[in-house]
């Protein structure tokens, strides 16, 4: 639109270019923070381009992407859930102890993701319908959903060796792509189409937008918010399958602070804290991406393992800054 | 010290008395527990469980101050552990205990105050969501934990620390009288102060605060001040109860904090708020913890039982604000 | 009535509409025929704004009665107005800036029979919609980048797409530059050539001459010499109707002594609100601030007091500049500030009128260890209650949120009484409030202004700026028009003023 910004004031303030900056950030920071970091790391282990170390990347990426696709919905209607890493460790043992009794891959992944629907839906319940803190109630239902999970198989650790774990984690597609991230770039695809091409997708943006102007509008607003944590819930089912099988284990710290990694990696792909802005694809994919290039790299670089927490919290202290300026004033 | 007098025992009757419903719970459950779990209401348990319960207490008094104002702070568990590290760092590193004991101590309480003005800066300068910015700097300060120790126990640490969470005067335990100290000054500070005003002023409505000319922001960067020097009060009991520095201390917290909060009767939403009732929360969640566990009941289904009752508290607290 | 019934698609008759007993229309009525624009003009809370909301489903009439497309029409939400084909377009937009003008056309009810809603296919749909309209708009724009104007036509193609029969223009041409107005106007002429029937309401009075068949005068919330041909009646006539003469309200007006210069606020810019504003308060005057909606009235105030930013200009009290304005700083200066949203910006709504009222004045009121003053507080709050006039039950346990509209007005203005304003800064201070609590605020401000107190008083009721003031600013598009000393008030003046483009 030529005419768009005609009445711009002259002057930026400080305050303006530092939005300026983070705007820039957001629409090719992206591609070059993943530029630097690949080279980065080129430069400190000339096995991290590897073809092999390529794939492990993605197949690192995917159950946190997964996951991080579900939660692109509950964010983009302002909300957030913390309740993820317990769903993933919950449907980890039911799928475990299920195909251990005979259930077929197909079998496990429809009861995971139900599993973890049922779970968003608890969540989507009380917070959409009773208009409780996101926050309280998907911490609550973190702490008892994991509760219950172990209370399920007591304090014991699970191994996900069977036939179907094997064969999740072995099969390679057309002999070279590994069947897990087929999966994910099948829910990456499918979530992107569903917040870009139906109607729900339009409508969870313009409630995180302005939820009181969809009300009046007449969008079922509670009908969307409660999607948005079911959708979650059932895709965080996902990924802990998936990963349950890749780690082949699933013991009572399975998956724990998870959650952190996964909102991060949605905040830094440009996904608002503040709602109404972001994509599954290629933002929160992006930034599941950088972090594991990050994670990724730290390991090839033989870093002090426990400093892997200090980088994962500065890198959500950043993201979560900039996004903090750049939806400044939009959120209403 | 004339004005001192306002502030006698009867304010703190009073305090109490307006935490209802926390009072309900705490008795109900007292006398339920007594009556169905066997060896709960013998007086060396219930002893057992104020004592547990002072490094709750001053976890949850801290906590309120930020639920005051609509947030939440995830960092206090970091700020367990990186003092525990520290202190320990500081103590065992050959100054005499004289020295090292008074600087240790010193150095736990001033982490406290240093990531709570991190959390505060990067909520009131930043903007930043109270619950990222606490989990960022949450995960930065474990990890620095974890970093330092790579993630082993600092044993050994002085006798005369020990004696912090062990001594007594006139036969109360000294983090009885930390917890109850502190839960003092903060309760003088929220109800009787004009301090306190403003907080509950703020956590009101912010826009009505700053047009009124109060110190928005300077106030809500201290709630942050306060969490993470009681965070910092509660690590030096734990890591003298275990005369060592432990790098995961306090990990598992977070819920019986966030637990004893809401049970007392303080609303995330913010701006209502019962420091009294934390008290109470507090010490309700590690008789729940203790009669439980005296039931055989296994630590994961009191974990579900706590989440659960997070939920429902809320929710009845969401009703009762409705019907009013 | 000359046209047949056949044409006429909205008949109002008899609408009356009470708020709590009082009454905010009464007996309306008129008729809407096919294809034609009714300009309704009339001063700010003449009941405009509540004919439209009874029409649009968010308010239920009274009494009265509805005739759409000749049959009885009684909506109970908004929805039912849009089924109707009823469409409204406020001055308020209800965009979602994040999605595109296409997306922003559909959201609420997607494309019929299509599950899926590719980008393309949204566009090309709202680009057949905007084409109709002859509207040069991208439709894979961001509603974000758009000007308001831009905006308003995205709302007007969407109301177009539910197949609006009749629309509702509220102010549409107040952020509108000189050449969106044009497209707007064009529009419009469009629409009544298509048949579809169009109720404008404006202070713009050249624009709804111009444009409009037809003209309304609502005063009071009563019509006034009822519906009339536009070239019938004349831009001072309508004046006259609007203004008319008001009976029952008796302002108490006292001389004072006017002193030296207060405030002085030089050349306040903030693009495209505020234009360069100069206005000067002095002790003991009362100053009032009249204007139209968004004439800039509540923008100026905001930013004298450091509540929104301004680009540029310069603040000064008495006599010393004031760099960076903000609300602590004004408060030490002692300078209070009413904001015309009492219930968000004036109240904490779930605390007691003593915590209220001590607000403001909460750092005095310290004992040692900066202990609250309670007995002080209460004390204090009591007097600020009888001097005001406060009705309420225990002020330390009345809960602000149970008092009616007069009484919180008297405890925000209350919770300044404390500071001993030198300069008091009020916006819309007797909005929503009765005619007893009015005249106690009247006479409030009186005596604040008689012990020296510098006043400015900012309202859209003409009538109580000619009451009360010494002196009466008026702004319109961002500066200020022209001002006037007492000897010069009448409403007609005010108007003219407000009105000048």
């Amino acid at each position: 639109m030529s005419a768009a910004r005609e009445e711009r004031p002259q002057a930026l303030s400080r305050l303006d270019r530092m939005e300026r900056l983070s705007e820039a950030f957001y629409r090719y920071g992206l591609y070059i923070v993943l530029l630097a970091l690949v080279v980065l790391f080129y430069a400190l282990n000339s096995n991290f381009l590897s073809a092999n170390n390529a794939v492990n990347l993605l197949l690192q990426t995917s159950s946190t992407g997964i996951a991080a696709a579900g939660l692109v919905f509950v964010m983009l209607t302002g909300g957030i859930d913390i309740s993820i890493s317990a769903v993933m460790f919950i449907t980890a043992v039911i799928s475990t102890v299920l195909t251990d009794m005979g259930l077929g891959l197909i079998g496990a992944i429809a009861v995971s993701i139900a599993c973890g629907a049922v779970i968003g839906a608890v969540n989507g319940f009380f917070i959409a319908k009773l208009k409780m803190t996101p926050i309280i109630v998907t911490l609550a239902v973190m702490y008892s959903v994991r509760g219950l999970a172990i209370g399920f198989i007591g304090v014991k650790t699970l191994f996900f060796t069977n036939a179907v774990g094997a064969y999740l984690v072995k099969t390679r597609i057309l002999g070279y792509i590994p069947l897990i991230v087929v999966i994910l770039a099948v829910v990456m695809a499918l979530c992107q189409i569903l917040l870009s091409r139906t109607l729900l997708g339009k409508q969870m943006y313009a409630i995180g937008n302005n939820r009181s102007g969809a009300q009046k509008m007449g969008i079922a607003v509670e009908k969307r918010i409660f999607s948005a944590y079911v959708l979650c819930g059932a895709l965080a089912g996902l990924a802990g399958l998936v990963s349950g099988a890749q780690v082949g284990q699933v013991s009572p710290a399975f998956a724990v602070g998870q959650e952190f990694i996964i909102i991060s990696a949605a905040v830094l792909g440009g996904v608002s804290l503040f709602g109404g802005k972001g994509k599954a694809f290629p933002g929160a994919f992006l930034g599941v991406l950088i972090i594991m290039c990050i994670e990724n790299g730290l390991v090839m670089a033989r870093t002090n393992m426990y400093a892997y927490t200090i980088v994962r919290g500065c890198v959500i202290f950043v993201a979560v800054m900039l996004d903090s300026f750049h939806n400044k004033g939009e959120t209403r | 010290m004339k004005d001192l007098r306002d502030y006698d025992f009867l304010k703190h009757v009073k305090g109490f008395a307006s935490a209802q419903s926390a009072i309900v719970f705490f008795i109900v459950y007292l006398i339920v527990a007594a009556l169905l779990v066997p060896k709960f209401a013998n007086a060396e348990n219930l002893v057992n469980i104020v004592v547990q319960s002072s490094e709750l207490i001053l976890l949850a008094c801290g906590m309120t101050f930020v639920f005051l104002n609509g947030g939440i702070d995830f960092s206090q568990i970091a700020v367990i552990a990186l003092g525990s590290v520290i202190g320990a760092q500081i103590m065992v590193s050959g100054l005499p205990p004289a020295v090292g004991v008074p600087l240790g101590v010193l150095a736990m309480l001033c982490l406290g105050l240093a990531v709570g003005a991190v959390n505060g800066l990067a909520v009131t300068l930043l903007k930043m969501p109270s619950f990222v910015a606490t989990m960022a700097t949450q995960l930065v300060f474990s990890g620095a934990a974890l970093t330092i120790t790579r993630s082993k126990t600092i044993p050994r640490l002085p006798r005369a620390f020990g004696e912090i969470a062990r001594g007594s005067l006139f036969g109360v335990q000294y983090p009885i009288i930390i917890a109850l100290a502190v839960f003092a000054v903060l309760a003088f500070l929220l109800n009787r102060t004009i301090y306190g005003k403003y907080i509950t002023s703020i956590g009101t409505n912010h826009k009505t605060a700053k047009i009124s000319g109060l110190p928005v922001r300077l106030t809500i960067f201290s709630l942050f001040l306060i969490s993470g020097l009681c965070a910092a009060f509660a690590s030096i009991i734990m890591t003298a109860r275990l005369r060592g520095g432990v790098p995961s201390l306090g990990k598992d917290m977070l819920m019986d904090v966030v637990a004893a909060v809401v049970i007392g009767g303080t609303s995330v939403a913010g701006g209502e708020g019962n420091i009294h009732g934390s008290l109470i929360g507090a010490v309700l969640v590690l008789m729940l913890n203790n009669s439980l566990n005296l039931l055989g009941v296994s630590w994961y289904n009191i974990m579900l039982c706590k989440g659960l009752l997070v939920l429902i508290i809320s929710l009845l607290a969401l009703w009762q604000r409705k019907r009013a | 009535m000359a046209a047949t019934n056949r044409d006429v698609v909205l008949k109002i008759d008899g609408l009356n509409k009470n708020f709590d007993g009082v009454r905010v229309l009464r007996d309306v009525g008129f008729s809407l025929r096919k294809g034609m624009v009714l300009g309704v003009v009339g001063e700010n809370g003449a009941g405009k704004s509540t004919l439209l909301n009874v029409l649009g489903g968010v308010y239920q009439r009274t009494s009265g009665e509805i005739e759409l497309f000749g049959e009885k029409y009684r909506p109970r939400e908004p929805m039912d107005a849009t089924r109707a084909g009823i469409a409204f377009i406020h001055q308020e937009l209800n965009l979602f800036t994040n999605l595109t003008v296409a997306e922003n056309i559909f959201v609420d009810e997607g494309i019929r029979g299509r599950m899926f809603l590719p980008p393309k296919l949204l566009d090309r749909k709202a680009k057949t919609i905007l084409d109709a309209l002859a509207i040069d708009l991208d439709p894979a724009a961001r509603v974000e980048d758009l000007t308001m104007g831009m905006r308003q036509m995205v709302e007007i193609a969407k109301a177009v797409s539910k197949d609006a029969k009749i629309i509702f223009f509220d102010e549409p041409t107040t952020s509108l530059s000189t050449s969106e107005k044009e497209t707007l106007f064009k529009l419009i002429r469009d629409f009544a050539a298509k048949g579809i029937s169009m109720i404008y309401i404006s202070h713009a009075l050249d624009d709804v001459f111009m444009l409009c068949d037809e003209v309304l005068v609502i005063r009071d919330g009563e019509t006034v010499g009822g519906q009339v041909r536009s070239g019938a009646i004349t831009k001072d006539e309508a004046i006259n109707r609007m203004v008319g003469r008001k009976i029952g309200q008796i302002y108490p007006y006292v001389e004072k002594t006017v002193g030296e210069v207060l405030l002085d606020v030089k050349g306040i810019v903030r693009s495209g609100v505020l234009d360069g504003v100069s206005i000067a308060v002095r002790s003991g005057e009362i100053v009032g601030l009249f204007g139209l909606m968004g004439a800039g009235r509540t923008e100026l105030a905001r930013a004298i007091y450091g509540v929104d930013p301004f680009d540029s200009g310069r603040i000064e009290f008495k006599g010393r500049a004031i760099a960076d304005p903000d609300p602590m700083l004004w408060v030490r200066e002692k300078v209070a500030f009413i904001t015309e949203n009492r219930r968000d910006e004036g109240l904490l709504l779930p605390k007691t009128v003593v915590d209220n009222i001590s607000l403001v004045n909460l750092p005095h009121m310290r004992k040692r260890l900066a202990v609250l003053d309670r007995a002080g507080q209460s004390a204090a709050a009591a007097e600020t209650v009888s001097k005001l006039r406060i009705k309420t039950g225990d002020a330390n346990r009345q809960i602000v949120r149970n008092l009616s509209g007069g009484n919180q007005q008297k405890v925000v203005i209350g919770k300044w009484l404390l500071i001993r304003p030198d300069l008091f800064i009020l916006d819309e201070p007797t909005r929503g409030v009765d005619v007893g609590s009015k005249f106690d605020i009247y006479t409030y401000i009186n005596a604040l202004a008689a012990s020296g107190t510098g006043v400015l008083f900012i309202s859209s009721e003409m009538e109580e700026l000619v009451g009360v003031c010494d002196r009466i600013a008026v702004m319109c598009g961002g500066r200020i028009a022209g001002e006037l000393e007492r000897a010069q008030f009448s409403s007609e003046a005010l108007l003219k003023l407000a009105l000048e483009k």
